[in-house]
């Protein structure tokens, strides 16, 4: 393996065996700059597929205020979880499904501003008793949905911007796809019946979350397939036997929940079927 | 440090305008958000957002046409108004940065019953709830499908 160090020197490690663990942005951007005259589209990429399918899990808040003390500062604010919606049911319109997560208000600052962002708090002499009315009673209803692959959601080297080695940095592509709008909709819909049964008021709904729901998945996807996949289906390189990958690129769905509990599952499991494979681990 | 980042006169206008969104309150027993104490925390807070908050100062100084305590009471609150509606993103970050500050202000903290001390590492006991109303949701049967 070859890369340059702290000082921009080029150094040579040589390697039986090399596992990455980048991520869904790091890893294909690694991959796509590795390209030689034997890999000429990049790295472990001759299904064409590093870089694409990128996924996030998109996030939606519904939010309300109730009459109750909702107490959220005094311990954690997460509180319940709910998948009742998680599995696929076509009569909803869409594949897959959420990740319901239940808030109990949160801190005052945080609630200060994102009142005041809302437009739910004035600034001058009303502003105390509004948002006194708020400050604790904040009930608020996440959703988690799972995103699926879609080639045009990639992450390709940016043709002109590098990082201060020279080295391409990466560029990202990404709408949130036509079965995750649906499936927000269908979400919040839910969210707004939850609050409604509680007696909140004020609803009001932030979509996408700008500052959360944003793990990077799937752009070195795993599969039996080598020509629908990058890796196999315990994490080696089709095309390199003795690359692994170990991190959210190799997500085949993003799933409906914060992805890292599942990642360390998967480098767990990989790292047992390197284990395991010793004497054939190359064949 | 951030203090000299920032011209006399621009934190003349922050301190006046710090005043306008949260004014203080006799009813509640609280300062303005211009208090010598909170207003001292805001100019030094302000680190990596003294670019937007620069930016909304100069909007202000020109809607406001010159200083901003320089105005009557009327016209500083039409100029206000007017900054906050069109002010765009600099000025969400200004109002970031005052209520930060203004919300972990200790008097500012007891007046909401709260106690003027960060959640860790003392932490806070916390009442049990009705566990019981988790009963139904263990009764029924599963809706996730068994591992393969």
């Amino acid at each position: 393996m070859v890369y340059y160090d702290s000082d921009g020197v080029e150094q040579f490690q040589p390697a039986e065996v090399v596992i990455m663990a980048c991520n869904g942005v790091g890893t294909p951007r690694l991959l796509l700059n590795s390209a030689s005259g034997r890999f000429p589209d990049g790295l472990a990429n001759s299904s064409g597929l590093v870089g694409k399918n990128l996924m996030f899990h998109p996030w939606a808040l519904v939010n309300g205020y109730v009459d109750e003390p909702m107490d959220g500062h005094r311990g954690p604010p997460l509180c319940l979880w709910s998948q009742e919606f998680y599995e696929t049911d076509r009569s909803r319109g869409f594949v897959r499904g959420y990740n319901f997560q239940f808030n109990r208000s949160i801190g005052i600052c945080t609630e200060a501003v994102y009142t005041e962002a809302a437009g739910l708090v004035p600034w001058g002499e009303g502003h105390h008793d509004a948002f006194r009315g708020l400050v604790g009673h904040r009930m608020s209803v996440g959703i988690c949905t799972e995103d699926l692959p879609e080639e045009h959601n990639r992450v390709t080297l940016d043709p002109n911007l590098k990082d201060l080695h020279g080295i391409p940095a990466p560029r990202i592509d990404y709408t949130i796809g036509e079965n995750t709008n649906r499936m927000l909709d269908f979400a919040i819909d839910r969210g707004k019946e939850i609050l409604a049964a509680a007696g909140a008021r004020h609803v009001n709904i932030t979509r996408p979350v700008v500052y959360g729901g944003w793990h990077l998945l799937g752009t070195a996807r795993m599969g039996n397939d080598p020509e629908r996949s990058v890796v196999n289906s315990w994490g080696r390189s089709h095309d390199v036997k003795n690359l692994f990958i170990v991190d959210g690129s190799i997500f085949v769905t993003s799933g409906g929940v914060n992805p890292t509990c599942t990642i360390q599952a998967l480098a767990l499991y990989i790292a047992d079927s390197i284990k395991q494979r010793l004497a054939t681990l190359f064949d | 440090m951030n203090e000299q980042t920032l011209t006399e006169a621009e934190i003349a206008d922050l301190r006046c305008l710090a005043g306008m969104i949260i004014p203080p309150s006799a009813k509640y027993g609280v300062p303005g958000a211009d208090d010598d104490t909170i207003f001292s925390d805001i100019v030094s807070s302000i680190g990596r957002d003294r670019d937007d908050v620069c930016a909304a100062l100069a909007t202000l100084h020109a809607l406001a046409g010159g200083p901003l305590a320089a105005l009557g009471a009327a016209r500083r609150g039409e100029v206000a108004a007017r900054l906050r509606a069109e002010g765009g993103s600099p000025v969400s970050v200004l109002t970031r940065v005052v209520l930060l500050c203004y919300y972990r202000d200790d008097r500012v903290m007891v007046s909401l019953g709260l106690e003027a001390r960060p959640p860790f590492p003392k932490g806070h006991e916390l009442e049990q709830g009705d566990w019981s109303l988790l009963d139904p949701v263990r009764a029924r049967k599963p809706f996730w499908r068994p591992a393969s």
